[in-house]
């Protein structure tokens, strides 16, 4: 008895230093990558930054694909409230640009340099300024696979000059238009001493340019100039809806962003529930093994870990640790090592070390694999724990080794008995797959949100969309009642 | 039928404790070949407890276990292998709910003993056939009746060819009209000479097929002998009051 009481506090204490080793070298471990990559708010000084144009200036495409740009507002649509009042509907698209950004940066360097250098040979008085430019969609849409169409721009501070010290900012923050758009273009044009709108300057202490600015915004989104119905939604209901159909889906062959977008959703969930099955199988195995016999105390720590992180985080900040702060960066540094390679001739290695630079929709795979495989653990946990220990007795005084008898006798059974949670974690995991457009990835969920930013309808898009993931879902559903049927076949 | 000549199992200075609580002490057991040894005594006393660690499925705290004699206690020893020569029959069945009967017998012979699919499945109608239940070889467990289960499950256990069988407490989860079924199939299989150990409350059945009787109490073997002289005159204290209140 005294020799169990003496054990135990120093499990406890070597558990717990060997999770807070963990934790501390998953910690390191991020901050050496992220050391290694760019972050994503970063000052330089000038000699640095020219260091960056001159390394990068060669290999990029021409600046001209990046215009400056003032103030620009999305405007969806204008509709005449009556008495020479007008409503705007301006969308927003944020949060992918912001990914696309982080690709482009050297291009960005290189294009503020150039605009930095034209304007200390034109004479222009560039210190104590804030020049914003703008994105525009060209870059993103090339940056942006399978997409026509990218509405929104981004705005980027790029630098400042004070008593002849360069410094250079790199932030992305977008501008949220949706109807208070106005309202900040109206802020952003008093912030700023001027715009550079078609590489015209343009006086804004007047506020007509404002009016300009959304007039041209017709010309440059493509808005397809259609007018929003007013109030006509119920007596002509039946022609609006088909109009509207038609418009979403068959024009410019829209519906192709639904049916590559489910294409990807459904990747991305076929690969991530592999990797979360294989994760979620092994990890719950180890467990049980720790705790039936007190053979993987070491392995159980890293697992109680791992299953404490995942469970304990929204799957959307992981989404995002992982590619922005891990797997962006690696991308990265994988891909200069594969140019240096290719430079050095050899292309072979080269072409491997490329294949293995993780990109979004790896990221999301690996991202989502990761966090279900957490929850497939603790689920395949209790349905082994729930399987009566008479079995494994039973397989072991056959002769069945520890493993046999987990592989022939328990796990078959505690798989049987999880099936219908598992069947839930893997719908949960299909319809969680929808938060990968954050970092950019193509999903059935960005497909409906290209399609609504092409027709600003929201109606048609986002509950086409809704209905596909049903359709899917219930789909599933339905084979995983079949699978259950046939695995029953023993209990009755 | 008993080949004294022959020891099977030589158990020396056993102990098992589970935690504070001693179950065994100081056991010392042999059992030789073609011996049939029936373990009863009340509850709590440790009965199953020893058989269980004749195949080690309990780990003794001390003492060693000769099969054969291997020493199996011995940690170089591969108790995997050894305990394929050691059947073992379960007070609830433990069949494998999720195979057929056909499967459940078969599985550990083509596993572990590489035999062939064809001749496993022949030698499981064999030994189906034997204790009348071939009809039933699709069947699932939870298809048949306890009695069926048990005797499904004994064929599980022979189809290794074991060497020695142990028996915990075979019909105690049976309904009594059940018990004569299971009862008989041991009857047989102690005839032709199979070594076994079992743990009953059958008394009838221990005087009637063990060679020895043990009578397992308060940490260890409190007396043991032929069943005529245990059953008739038993010299424990223990024994005698046990005795009067089960008969």
């Amino acid at each position: 008895m005294s020799a169990i009481k003496n054990k135990k506090p120093l499990n406890i204490w070597l558990k717990t230093l060997i999770a807070l080793l963990v934790i501390a070298v998953i910690i390191v471990a991020v901050i050496i990558i992220d050391g290694m990559g760019i972050e994503p708010e970063r000052e330089l000084s000038i000699d640095e930054a020219q260091k960056i144009v001159d390394e990068n200036i060669s290999s990029l495409p021409k600046v001209a694909t990046i215009i400056t740009d003032g103030a620009k507002v999305n405007v969806n649509s204008v509709s005449s409230i009556g008495n020479r009042r007008f409503s705007l509907n301006c969308s927003y698209e944020t949060k992918n640009i912001g990914a696309i950004i982080e690709d482009k940066k050297s291009e960005l360097f290189s294009a503020v340099y150039s605009y930095y250098i034209e304007r200390e040979a034109s004479g222009t008085k560039t210190s104590g300024t804030n020049i914003r430019m703008k994105v525009a969609t060209p870059i993103i849409k090339e940056a942006y696979e399978n997409a026509d169409l990218i509405s929104g721009e981004c705005e980027i501070l790029i630098y400042q000059m004070n008593d002849g010290e360069m410094r250079m900012y790199l932030s992305y923050e977008t501008v949220n238009t949706c109807y208070g758009g106005v309202l900040d273009a109206l802020k952003l044009i008093n912030e700023t001493n001027e715009i550079v709108y078609n590489d015209e300057i343009i006086d804004i202490t007047n506020l007509n340019t404002l009016r300009t600015g959304i007039s041209d915004c017709f010309a440059l989104t493509n808005y397809d100039g259609n007018e929003p119905n007013n109030g006509t939604f119920l007596s002509n209901w039946w022609s609006d809806m088909k109009d509207e159909f038609q418009r979403n889906f068959i024009n410019n062959s829209n519906w192709k962003h639904l049916t590559g977008g489910l294409w990807t959703t459904l990747r991305i969930t076929f690969f991530a529930l592999i990797i979360g099955i294989v994760i979620g199988f092994l990890v719950a195995i180890i467990r049980v093994t720790n705790s039936k016999t007190g053979k993987a105390k070491i392995l159980d720590a890293i697992c109680r870990v791992y299953v404490s992180i995942i469970r304990g985080t929204p799957v959307m900040v992981q989404l995002l640790i992982i590619y922005f702060v891990m797997l962006l960066p690696l991308r990265q540094i994988m891909l200069n090592y594969s140019a240096a390679l290719a430079d050095g001739g050899n292309m072979i290695m080269s072409k491997i070390v490329a294949f293995f630079a993780i990109d979004k929709f790896g990221s999301a795979v690996l991202c989502f694999g990761l966090n279900s495989g957490a929850y497939v653990a603790e689920i395949v946990r209790g349905g082994i724990m729930s399987v009566d220990n008479g079995q494994t007795e039973a397989g072991r005084s056959l002769g069945f080794t520890y493993w046999q008898t987990m592989y022939h006798i328990v796990i078959p059974q505690a798989f049987k008995a999880v099936l219908p949670a598992l069947a839930n974690e893997f719908i949960t995991l299909l319809k969680e797959s929808s938060v990968a457009f954050y970092i950019g990835v193509g999903d059935l969920t960005k497909g409906g949100i290209t399609i609504r930013s092409i027709t600003y309808s929201n109606f048609m898009p986002l509950i086409a969309v809704a209905l596909i993931y049903l359709v899917v879902v219930l789909g599933l559903t339905y084979l995983v009642s079949l699978l259950e049927k046939r695995l029953q076949k023993g209990d009755r | 039928m008993i080949d004294n000549s022959k020891k099977i199992i030589e158990v020396k200075n056993l102990t098992k404790a589970f935690g504070s609580l001693t179950v065994l002490e100081n056991v010392d057991l042999t059992i030789y070949k073609g011996e049939v040894v029936c373990i009863i005594g009340p509850s709590g006393g440790g009965k199953s407890t020893l058989l269980r660690c004749l195949n080690l499925l309990e780990e003794p705290t001390g003492g060693e276990i000769y099969f054969d004699g291997t020493n199996i206690t011995d940690k170089k020893s591969d108790i995997n292998k050894l305990r394929q020569k050691i059947g073992m029959v379960f007070q609830q069945f433990n069949l494998f709910p999720h195979m057929t009967v056909m499967k459940n017998i078969t599985i550990a012979p083509m596993k572990l003993l590489k035999m062939p699919k064809a001749e496993a499945e022949a030698e499981g109608h064999r030994l189906l056939r034997r204790v009348g239940l071939d009809e039933k070889a699709d069947a699932y467990p939870n298809q048949l009746s306890g009695g069926q289960k048990q005797r499904i499950a004994i064929v599980r256990a022979l189809m290794m060819k074991p060497e020695f069988m142990l028996f915990d407490e075979p019909t105690s989860a049976l309904d009594p009209e059940m018990v004569g079924e299971v009862l008989d199939v041991m009857k047989s299989l102690a005839s032709e000479g199979m070594t076994m150990a079992v743990v009953t409350h059958e008394m009838g059945f221990a005087r009637e097929v063990a060679d020895r009787i043990l009578f397992v109490c308060d940490r260890g073997i409190a007396e043991q002998g032929e069943p005529k002289k245990i059953f008739t005159d038993p010299q424990n204290p223990r024994t005698k009051q046990f005795l009067q209140s089960v008969l």
